[in-house]
């Protein structure tokens, strides 16, 4: 399941959780909503892992957990912690990603 | 993200209707499901929606009365505001 951040408070989640996947995005932004669909169905297929999407307008202090100089960005955390991060509207390139930290 | 196409897409929704747009971005995401899309292909669908889109929102703000040139320059804050660059 993806879950969409509704408060800026991506910290509280990722150390509430094992494995954190994150899609920073806009509501503007063209790739963000083309890897959304993407980003959905590869949750619904690993359930161990928490997706999150997060709007990197909205939420600028959960920005900050990753680097986001381009959208969509993903980022992955492991034990709270940031492990990993990649921009990219390919859905191979984030499967890596995933594949990486499971 | 262009600010001449943006400018353009925002004078073609003044000129005509804003669901030429929103028909057209359903229609191009729709499109990137396409398996066999190559790479290329995909980026430059990918920045024609976004186009699309900040054009809906710069229509937004000049709809609620800001002047279009100051809500184009405010639209391209906001993306730049978005990233850490």
């Amino acid at each position: 399941m993806v879950q969409e951040l509704e408060q800026d408070n991506l910290q509280d989640i990722i150390d509430s959780n094992d494995i954190v996947v994150v899609q920073y995005s806009a509501t503007w932004c063209g790739n963000c909503r083309i890897m959304k669909p993407k980003v959905k169905k590869l949750a619904s297929e690993l359930e161990a892992i928490t997706f999150v999407i997060a709007d990197a307008e909205k939420f600028p202090e959960s920005r900050k957990l990753a680097t986001v100089d381009n959208l969509p960005t993903f980022a992955t955390f492991k034990k709270g912690a940031f492990v990993n991060q990649v921009q990219t509207n390919k859905f191979d390139v984030l499967k890596e990603l995933v594949e990486e930290i499971s | 993200m262009k600010l001449p196409v943006i400018k353009h897409l925002s004078q073609f929704i003044e000129d005509n209707d804003e669901d030429f747009i929103i028909e057209t971005i359903e229609t191009l995401e729709n499109l990137t499901e396409v398996s066999s899309l190559k790479d290329e292909e995909l980026d430059v669908i990918g920045e024609l929606v976004s186009n699309m889109y900040g054009a809906l929102e710069v229509q937004k703000m000049v709809k609620d009365g800001t002047p279009k040139k100051e809500a184009l320059n405010t639209f391209m804050s906001r993306v730049l505001g978005s990233i850490d660059k």
